[in-house]
């Protein structure tokens, strides 16, 4: 059997690693990157290894961010009492982008998984209780996926959070926009049903 | 490419690619099996939610090279109120992670009895007393259906039979797999905890008890009888099971309210000393 030469065979390697990517798809990054100019290939190597040298946590937040705190909780004019839980900083962004939240959030870190062995002391939840107790919080937003470790995270956060007598919220979820009724999922509906409300 | 249907439990989901799902099925006729849900994790999807842990589908299934395909399934219950109780959301994860670990692949001798043991697990958890008692019976019957069963008639080194009306205090002995008695205990060089007559009788009971209905009516003692048993099932486990069950650990903090207490959420958990009387 015909075998790539070790570097080439290496990279297939390193790719193979990433989430989400199979032994085709790492032999078509592979063979994008053998393409590429030397130019553009260093580019990319420097942005690999700039990312780990420069990003960190926030250390309120446990956002990434290249500074000691980031920009969200630097900025002033964003309110330090409205706190919005998030699993990942993929989900900050998304809620980012609404423009809807002017609060600061917390990252998580994950969600709580038993069966992949994840709990309180592998998310940052400690850090979350510790922030809570040196502000005045008026209002806990969680944020978790619609998923049922999200569902549970978000569950245990609410009765946690409001043993220490706080406001606590969590973003409905339910049928998404443009969607059809007819075309939900049974349980989307189920949980949409559940979540209704007064009008 | 056949279509089959077929009644599943979903015993757990990993990510796959940027929109599927690989979940474990664990089907009445077919045994445990992993199959492919695709576009599953989009919002849109129709599978996205009957494909998460703990649903019981009625599920279509495309044979598939490696892995079957869940072409369309219908929840035929969502075990709503185990989602909805944190407490309870750990019993049921972890009789499924139990069941996954101890069930090996499309062993279809077995599955029926595997499968309608869960499902009545998960129904009598939704409406039980003392959900742990509920979990203990689970432990129990999914232990003899597997041929590790307990002994808890006789003493597993002298084989003397407790006296259902005996009083002495007997011990559990987890490498032997049962209770011994208060003599041979003396003697004994195998690791063994304190197991008293009503613990015993207890578990006895559990293991025996098949109607729902009294299942989900039944209390365990209350104080040393109840850790003894969580204590002796947790031992029993960890010496026959050549897998970790990873949400046993949860569940031990959970019940030692450790997970609900701020105070020992904020310093550094000391883990606990498992199986140390
Ligand atoms: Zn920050
Ligand atoms: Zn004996």
């Amino acid at each position: 059997m015909v075998q790539y030469a070790k570097p080439l065979a290496r990279l297939v390697g390193e790719f193979e690693k990433l989430p989400g990517i199979g032994p085709k798809s790492a032999q078509r990054l592979a063979f994008y990157v053998m393409r590429l100019s030397d130019e553009e290939a260093k580019t990319l190597g420097d942005a690999i290894a700039e990312v780990k040298a420069k990003i960190g946590y926030c250390k309120t937040c446990y956002n990434f961010t290249d500074q000691e705190e980031c920009e969200i909780c630097r900025d002033s004019r964003r309110s330090d009492t409205h706190i919005c839980v998030v699993a990942d900083p993929r989900d900050l962004i998304a809620i980012e982008k609404t423009g809807e939240f002017r609060g600061k959030y917390h990252v998580l870190g994950g969600v709580l998984a038993p069966m992949e062995g994840i709990g309180p002391d592998q998310l940052k939840l400690r850090e979350l209780l510790a922030r809570l107790q040196t502000i005045e919080a008026e209002e806990i937003v969680l944020a978790m996926n619609p998923s049922v470790e999200g569902d549970a995270t978000a569950m245990y956060l609410a009765k946690l959070l409001k043993t220490l007598g706080l406001r606590v919220t969590q973003i409905a979820h339910g049928i998404p926009v443009g969607g059809d009724l007819d075309y939900a999922d049974q349980a989307t509906l189920i949980q949409a049903y559940d979540g209704r409300r007064e009008m | 490419m056949a279509v089959y249907n077929t009644h599943a439990i979903v015993l757990r989901r990993i990510p796959l690619g940027e929109t599927d799902k690989i979940i474990t099925l664990m089907t009445r006729d077919g045994g445990k099996y992993n199959a492919v849900a695709k576009g599953s994790r989009k919002t849109t999807s129709r599978l996205a939610g009957a494909t998460e842990p703990l649903m019981f589908l009625r599920a279509s299934l495309a044979e598939g090279m490696n892995l079957d395909i869940l072409t369309q399934c219908e929840i035929r219950e969502s075990f709503a109120a185990l989602r909805g109780d944190f407490g309870l959301y750990l019993r049921a994860t972890y009789s499924c992670e139990l069941l996954d670990k101890t069930t090996p692949e499309r062993d279809t001798v077995s599955a029926p009895e595997a499968f309608d043991l869960l499902l009545s697990t998960m129904y009598v958890l939704q409406r039980a007393t003392d959900p742990d008692a509920c979990v203990h019976a689970y432990e129990l019957q999914l232990m003899a259906q597997i041929g590790y069963e307990p002994q808890l008639i006789e003493c597993v080194r002298c084989e003397r039979a407790f006296d259902e009306a005996m009083v002495h205090t007997t011990v559990y002995a987890p490498a032997r797999g049962g209770a011994m008695c208060d003599v041979c205990a003396d003697t004994a060089k195998d690791e063994t905890f304190p197991l008293s007559a009503t613990a015993r009788l207890a578990m006895l009971d559990l293991r025996y008890e098949a109607d729902p209905r009294t299942l989900a009516a039944y209390a365990l003692p209350e104080g040393e009888p109840r850790a003894e048993i969580a204590r002796a099932l947790r031992s029993h486990l960890r010496y026959r099971l050549e897998r970790d069950v990873r949400s046993t650990a949860f569940l031990d903090a959970f019940r030692l309210g450790a997970m609900d207490d701020i105070d020992s959420l904020m310093n550094p958990l000391v883990p606990p000393t498992k199986d140390t009387p």
